[in-house]
């Protein structure tokens, strides 16, 4: 009979309306993020692993010292220096945004801090304890993880802090892990720990 | 008799509704059926503005899927501390971050934490001093 076919099929569609705007609106998001793809360079290092699609990083785990956290985009400070996670406690790494995001080719860059004043330790409270070699992985926004190995770990002065080394261009997907150390001056630590990491082959 | 008329009223009552089902289903799938069978002339029309929009979002997201060669130059071009358009980081922050504040300043909050610590042992103590001393004394 007609009747209670229509009323099903109305039943159907009014139902399937609201569910097909739900899915049109979750699927603006990242639709907005894929619009800022860049074409990775040509360039490429023999026996580097290969890159992984633009998506921005959400979330950053070291099992060798305990890291497990999500992470947060960051841009620049109004005086031109990068900005920082807010200082909270249980506070979180970042990923500067206009770095490439983890396993694109080049630099990305991550921060996070090593003590967060009154709250007492950091995230990367214990990134100075990594080594050659150890393991970090950035799961991406859209669903992949990226995994790096440790190449090298330098503490610098902030006075001379090495822009062109941790900013500058390279020949495979990057990663840089940055945060405070050394000797306290006033509120603040004399130097910073920076840890350079390459995408690994899996 | 009194069973067949009744029938028969019966059967008028379900031709009717029959009947007025496909208006009843004209109106509701104008508003949100356009699988209705019934109404060919509101669906197509439907169907045609609803296929036009995809096609013009499938345009709105091609466009972006050309220009992010170009985005990125022009990403570069605008903040101040810059450096050349090709850099994988396009824009390169001037200084060292600042990710570390000492915990010095927490000083005076840990003491806090510490002799509101205190202060809650020495209370409980005391209370359990009373309290013994109320049993000792046989009440």
């Amino acid at each position: 009979m007609t009747p209670p076919l229509s009323r099903r099929t109305f039943a159907t569609a009014a139902a399937g309306v609201p569910a097909a705007s739900l899915l049109a609106g979750c699927g603006g998001g990242p639709g907005e993020r894929t619009e800022h793809a860049t074409g990775s360079p040509p360039r490429s290092t023999p026996g580097a692993a290969k890159a992984v699609g633009r998506s921005v990083p959400v979330r950053l785990r070291i099992p060798g010292i305990g890291v497990d956290t999500p992470v947060i985009r960051l841009g620049l400070a109004a005086d031109g220096t990068v900005q920082v996670p807010p200082i909270t406690a249980h506070d979180r790494a970042g990923w500067y945004e206009h770095s490439p995001t983890p396993g694109e080719f080049g630099p990305s860059v991550i921060l996070g801090h090593v003590t967060v004043g009154a709250y007492g330790d950091g995230v990367f409270r214990h990134l100075a304890r990594l080594r050659r070699g150890d393991r970090i992985d950035v799961r991406l926004g859209n669903g992949t993880e990226a995994a790096f190995a440790v190449t090298a770990l330098r503490t610098v002065a902030k006075a001379d802090f090495p822009t062109d080394d941790v900013y500058g261009d390279v020949g495979r997907p990057e990663l840089r892990l940055i945060t405070c150390g050394g000797p306290k001056s006033g509120a603040e630590y004399r130097d910073n720990v920076i840890v350079f990491a390459a995408l690994s082959t899996r | 008799m009194r069973r067949t008329v009744l029938s028969v009223l019966a059967l008028a009552c379900t031709a009717v509704l029959a009947a007025t089902g496909p208006a009843l289903a004209d109106e509701t799938s104008t508003q949100a059926a356009p699988t209705a069978t019934a109404i060919p002339s509101p669906v197509p029309t439907e169907d045609a503005t609803a296929s036009a929009v995809p096609t013009e979002d499938a345009t709105a997201s091609a466009v972006p899927a050309e220009p992010p060669t170009a985005a990125p130059t022009e990403d570069i071009a605008s903040p101040e501390p810059t450096q050349v358009p090709d850099d994988q980081v396009s824009v390169v922050p001037s200084g060292a971050p600042d990710t570390g504040v000492t915990p010095e300043d927490s000083g005076s909050g840990a003491g806090l934490v510490g002799g509101g610590a205190a202060a809650a042992l020495g209370l409980g103590g005391a209370a359990v001093f009373v309290v013994r001393r109320r049993r000792a004394t046989g009440a």
